[in-house]
């Protein structure tokens, strides 16, 4: 037996262990949608139609909805106020494409107004080791600098747009700076950043009240474990003895002795 | 903590509204069919999947485990990737390596692997030799650097060939937090200067 389960139900049973973030539910006929309201002040409606129609009732500023395994195809995407009386923005037509993790982030542009941007979230898999890191700024401010650990990790972001990186997992000091000055725009906060998981995180904030917040989540189960754990290194503990090797023992003293015989006759080969 | 639980996000209610009669405001009811039809539409409960700065604050990082049973007690070393990509591991069998790129007993998910030599040439055999007498509801204490006690109990106890074991299932971060402590045994294979299988011990913490 290869596998020898000696209490227990064995590892197979620990895949149901508590509940998995929704990390993501993609399939060939289906995409994800997070939603991220980042618009501060407002709590509001979104209504999704088109391929399949959701209203997400009173969305608090800084939350984020994932809509998983939504169907793919064209939508219309409207925010209204949250008595629903009044439209906000929209609709705006969005193209959800099977496969893949989008997010629609509601939030200021530039000039403090109600947008909607939307991004596509980076799933690919991640080195083991490594995190990922998403940026996106999505609060009322000029272009920024983006620093961890006091090295800058993207430059000169504007308003709706991202930086994606893949970093060693660790803990950085995060910090947001305005790009034109270097005022402190966000943190410095310490963030841990896991491996195989990305982190996306959207700068919020309105008016120029500095510093902003952020609202975040995150996508894990993306990075790979070690190859191996090579755990001994003297052969002290063998437990050969129990598991039939001694058949293997015994074939080995004939292959020995074997190889004896045949030493032994090349030197007589040779001699002769 | 947050409950990140299942996505029932949704699967959420499902409301059979015809067109005139439902309380949808009048903007909205614009693009939506005209009388008696009938339209499927869906009110999703929000549930927010949002972190805080908390969520992503360092965490602290395992000094100790302790397995009374079997009278192990060992101190616990952060150690990452060897270039192969194997787990590196401390070079003395008395002392426990922790996958510092995988979870730690704060964390909110995954794997907490703790992994040791079973023996060496210098040092002899080491305690993790007898993981392989652990047996479900044994206790695990493991100690952080600050000082916190986390308590974990056995739960499964497996011998499985190097080449068998899925190494992403058992390093996961997906899935309540646990405990995973992995040695080696099996047969001293002398060629590779390795044994044939790894133990594998999973606890599930005591709440």
């Amino acid at each position: 037996m290869r596998n020898r389960i000696i209490a227990g139900v064995g590892i197979a049973a620990l895949a149901t262990f508590g509940a998995a973030a929704p990390a993501s539910a993609l399939s060939d006929t289906t995409a994800d949608l997070w939603v991220v309201h980042a618009f501060p002040g407002a709590t509001v409606d979104i209504v999704l139609s088109g391929a399949a129609d959701q209203t997400l009732d009173n969305v608090a500023p800084e939350t984020v909805a994932p809509l998983v395994d939504v169907p793919a195809g064209d939508y219309e995407v409207e925010i209204f106020s949250e008595d629903g009386a009044t439209s906000l923005l929209g609709p705006i037509e969005v193209t959800l494409e099977a496969g893949t993790s989008y997010a629609a982030v509601a939030h200021p542009n530039a000039d403090g107004d109600l947008t909607l941007t939307p991004f596509v979230n980076d799933l690919s898999s991640i080195a083991a080791g490594e995190s990922r890191v998403v940026v996106r700024h999505t609060a009322e401010a000029p272009a920024v600098n983006v620093l961890a650990g006091g090295a800058e990790l993207f430059g000169g972001v504007t308003n709706g747009q991202e930086g994606v990186v893949d970093v060693p997992a660790d803990t950085y000091e995060v910090e947001v700076q305005v790009a034109e000055n270097d005022a402190t725009a966000i943190g410095p906060v310490d963030l841990e950043f896991a491996a195989g998981t990305a982190t996306f995180i959207h700068a919020y904030g309105a008016g120029l009240n500095l510093p902003y917040g952020v609202v975040m989540y995150e996508i894990s189960g993306l990075g790979a474990g070690p190859d191996g754990v090579p755990a001994g290194s003297a052969g002290l503990v063998d437990e050969s003895a129990n598991t039939g090797l001694i058949v293997g023992g015994v074939a080995l003293a004939i292959m020995l002795a074997l190889g004896t015989a045949l030493v032994v006759r090349r030197t007589a080969a040779a001699r002769g | 903590m947050f409950g990140r639980g299942v996505v029932a996000v949704v699967a959420a209610t499902a409301l059979l509204a015809i067109a005139g009669c439902s309380a949808t405001p009048a903007q909205r009811a614009e693009g939506e069919p005209g009388p008696g039809i009938i339209a499927l539409k869906s009110t999703v409960e929000v549930q927010d999947y949002s972190l805080t700065i908390d969520d992503l604050a360092p965490v602290a990082e395992p000094t100790t485990v302790v397995l009374g049973d079997l009278n192990i007690d060992m101190s616990i070393e952060p150690h990452g990737l060897e270039s192969n990509g194997d787990m590196s591991l401390p070079v003395s069998p008395f002392v426990a390596g922790w996958y510092e790129f995988g979870s730690a007993p704060d964390s909110r998910r995954g794997a907490i692997v703790l992994a040791a030599h079973v023996d060496s040439l210098a040092e002899g055999v080491g305690p993790f030799s007898r993981l392989k007498d652990a047996r479900e509801g044994m206790t695990v204490e493991v100690e952080d650097d600050e000082g916190e006690l986390h308590r974990y109990v056995v739960e499964t106890v497996e011998r499985i060939e190097k080449d068998e074991v899925d190494f992403d299932a058992v390093f996961t971060d997906q899935g309540e937090t646990h405990l995973v402590l992995i040695t080696c045994g099996g047969v001293w294979d002398r060629d590779r200067s390795s044994y044939t299988d790894n133990y594998i011990v999973t606890a599930r913490p005591v709440t």
